[in-house]
């Protein structure tokens, strides 16, 4: 376990398995941890389970075996609503509510925990600015009135919004064009560094996972396969997957390290 | 068409009025609808079996003919007629729309809005009423909106209760053959489904989310639009609540469709209101026997005009009977014993069924009698109304008392039989021995040889209690005992159906002619 020195652990989960209803596998013992203020970036191809370690963290799936832990503490102890608020989520699709404005989709969690109208408004307008929307221009829009990128900042925004110390983030960039797609990516770098959030990212894109994450985590049929620094898991791919894997991706990901360093 | 014009001005009072009963009663059926509707589809999205019981049971419900169903409720309702069954039914073939898009609109929502609204934390309640709901009400509204349109026409149905609406205009251009009096009744409230359906898809696009914004002219236009529908259905409700200050509960007087059932129900009415001075309410129109005979018994009506001969055979669901007399007074005692209805004296004219035929086809055929009828009759098409169809003493009893096989038999509203007889559609038809279309059309009865069919009277119908509650009313029914001989009702009733006149006026002059009337 590479945990940076003297940093806490925010997320753990201890000897992970999931196995469906029809006998499927989906995780097979995983141990792994993301420290406080690290971005976590969880690698993988489709079907490798990294979706499903990420929604055991806010309680979406639950292991059908080990633990979780959310700050220390189990999240079968937890309540699952209160864990939810508590954790910022972000998704390829975002999920604004599109019956909403843009200000009261980035102010709905401070709703739900009851925060005034006031006071959620204003925090919201503040993330807004933070996100680069803004929002005089923005805030009283629909969401089918903005942009697949405009709309993903919104999604980022509205998971900053109740300022939770651990953000999910699953495919986020994924439907992006390129160019907007590293664009945020670049900015979300930024925001995170000035936040100290602890992020946990899954991305099929090694790219992406080098760009922004502190330490990747590739996962291959349910079971975690290599973790550590990219420098670390890009140049020692530790089986053929991991090599086949990170195959053309390892001049993109140290020139992507560069600027971050 | 001049002739449509100027009866639409001289009755604009009534129209409007009616056409605001109408959209009230749509309406409150719509509110009512949506009330029940909307909680069970949520029930019904919530689990595979849910769906499954609830909008099984609105399917079912929606495949019941509205005659039945009207029928139905009206028993239901302890025979209370008018709003509140037409309103129960209404809301009935509403329900199946409203649930289903309910169902349609829950399960619709986005999976990604789905994943985010749980991925923050909102508990099943606030996803349903802040995100689920929300999202859902313009595929609700799409179901409303066919709702509201079908409900506009079932609204006309309705009449056959008793309803007030538009239906009544109708009903009456069919008795009496009149076109423009359909029209009177059918125009209003196609444009009232269409205002209903324009109006509402206004709203469900100015609702979607995912639509581009209306402009703000249509958005004002569909606003003033609804705002109008809803003070006319509101005015509909205004008119039909009960007046309270001094006002009396007025006598409800009511009558079988049927030109000569109107004509008597008009004078029983004028009479009432001339010599007792109590407030009348006519109910007429009403779909049927059974509907009037109900609505009686369970005190929607106060009085009506029936056969003896019907109420023998379907009320009583006794045999026919050739005695007049007897025939009476057996009515007379077992619904005086059983129900607490008072069985007046006869008008003095007996009514029976009468087989029809062209005087042409009696002269080509040399047909005068019904057993004459039995050697032709397979070359013949024959139309009867849906109540000689099934009665005992209609047409199953006629074929077999006269072995007649027709070449066809068609079931058809009796109102229709005489046109059709006349323009040539069907060759043999049932019809009234006193309606007075049979010598207005050249319609020839055949002679009854056999004295198949029973004489039926015309006797007035009266709840017991209502006679005791008003002493005066009694004395006041029984003017037209034995003052209307079968001759006398013929001519009245050539005067609406050949003239096409006004059957209050006809009446009224009637009993003006008899000095039982200034």
């Amino acid at each position: 376990m590479t945990l940076k020195s003297g940093a806490q652990e925010a997320v753990a989960w201890r000897d992970i398995s999931m196995v469906y209803a029809d006998g499927s596998v989906a995780l097979k013992g995983v141990n792994l941890s993301v420290a406080a203020g690290e971005i976590l970036a969880v690698l993988g191809t489709s079907g490798s389970g990294k979706t499903t370690l990420l929604k055991m963290v806010n309680r979406l799936v639950d292991p059908t075996s080990g633990e979780v832990f959310v700050g220390g503490k189990k999240t079968a102890d937890w309540d699952p609503i209160a864990l939810r608020r508590s954790i910022g989520y972000v998704i390829q699709d975002v999920g604004l509510m599109p019956h909403l404005t843009i200000l009261s989709n980035v102010a709905i969690v401070p709703r739900l925990l009851g925060v005034p109208r006031r006071v959620r408004e204003e925090r919201a307008e503040e993330l807004l600015k933070t996100v680069g929307l803004e929002p005089s221009r923005y805030a009283k829009r629909k969401p089918r009135e903005l942009s697949g990128g405009q709309r993903q900042r919104v999604g980022v925004a509205r998971a900053l919004a109740a300022d939770p110390s651990i953000i999910l983030m699953d495919e986020p960039f994924g439907a992006l064009d390129p160019i907007t797609r590293r664009d945020l990516q670049d900015e979300f770098r930024e925001l995170q560094r000035r936040l100290g959030k602890t992020v946990i990212l899954v991305t099929h894109d090694i790219r992406e996972a080098c760009r922004i994450a502190d330490r990747l985590a590739l996962m291959d049929h349910g079971e975690l396969v290599q973790q550590g620094s990219p420098e670390e898991v890009v140049g020692h791919p530790a089986t053929e997957f991991a090599r086949a894997f990170f195959q053309d991706a390892e001049a993109v990901a140290t020139g992507g390290r560069e600027g971050a360093k | 068409m001049t002739g449509f014009w100027r009866l639409a001005w001289n009755e604009r009072g009534a129209l409007a009025a009616s056409t605001a009963a109408h959209l009230d009663l749509v309406m409150e059926a719509l509110f009512i609808a949506v009330a029940i509707g909307v909680p069970l589809g949520i029930v019904a999205s919530r689990s595979r079996w849910g769906e499954r019981v609830v909008l099984g049971l609105a399917n079912v419900l929606q495949t019941v003919p509205s005659l039945a169903l009207l029928g139905f409720l009206l028993i239901i309702f302890g025979g209370a007629i008018g709003k509140p069954p037409a309103l129960a039914a209404l809301v009935v073939y509403a329900l199946l729309p409203v649930i289903k898009n309910t169902v349609l609109g829950l399960k619709g929502l986005d999976p990604g809005v789905a994943e985010a609204a749980v991925g923050m934390g909102m508990t099943r309640f606030q996803r349903l009423t802040l995100v689920e709901l929300p999202l859902a009400v313009p595929v609700v509204l799409g179901g409303v909106r066919v709702a509201a349109v079908a409900a506009v026409g079932m609204a006309t149905i309705a009449a056959a209760i008793g309803a007030k609406g538009l239906g009544g205009y109708i009903f009456r251009g069919v008795s009496l053959s009149d076109s423009r009096l359909i029209l009177l009744g059918s125009v209003p409230a196609a444009l009232l489904a269409l205002a209903c359906d324009a109006a509402l898809g206004e709203v469900e696009n100015a609702l979607d989310p995912n639509r581009a914004k209306t402009s703000r002219g249509r958005t004002a236009a569909a606003t003033v639009a609804i705002v109008g529908l809803l003070a006319i259905a509101g005015w509909g409700a205004w008119l039909d609540l009960p007046r309270r200050e001094g006002e009396q509960k007025p006598i409800v007087i009511g009558a079988k469709d049927g030109t000569e059932m109107i004509l008597l129900g008009h004078m029983l009415a004028d009479l009432v209101e001339a010599e007792t001075g109590l407030p009348v309410d006519r109910r007429f129109n009403l779909g049927g026997t059974l509907v009037c005979y109900n609505a009686l018994k369970g005190g929607g009506l106060d009085a009506y005009v029936e056969y003896t001969g019907t109420a023998l055979t379907t009320i009583l669901k006794e045999p026919p009977d050739n005695d007049p007399k007897r025939v009476r007074e057996r009515v007379a005692a077992v619904l005086g014993e059983r129900d607490g209805l008072t069985c007046l004296d006869p008008f003095g004219f007996e009514n029976t069924f009468a087989i029809l035929m062209r005087g042409g086809d009696v002269e080509k055929l040399g047909v005068r009698t019904l057993s004459g009828l039995s050697g032709q009759a397979s070359r013949l098409r024959a139309g009867f109304g849906p109540e000689f169809m099934s009665r005992p003493d209609g047409y199953p009893g006629l074929v077999e008392s006269y072995g007649l096989k027709f070449g066809d038999v068609r079931e058809m509203d009796r109102n229709l039989l005489y046109q059709a007889l006349a323009k040539g559609s069907i060759d043999v038809a049932a019809g009234d021995s006193t309606d007075g279309r049979i010598a207005a059309l050249g319609l020839i009865p055949l002679v009854d040889d056999r004295r198949y069919f029973p004489p039926y009277e015309a006797v007035t119908l009266v709840r017991t209690e209502t006679l005791k509650r008003h002493p005066t009313l009694r004395p006041a029914l029984d003017r037209l005992a034995g003052k209307i001989s079968a001759e006398v009702m013929r001519g009245l009733n050539q005067e609406v159906d050949g003239k096409h006149r006004d059957a209050r006026e006809v009446a009224r002059e009637f009993l003006k002619s008899l000095g039982l009337l200034k």
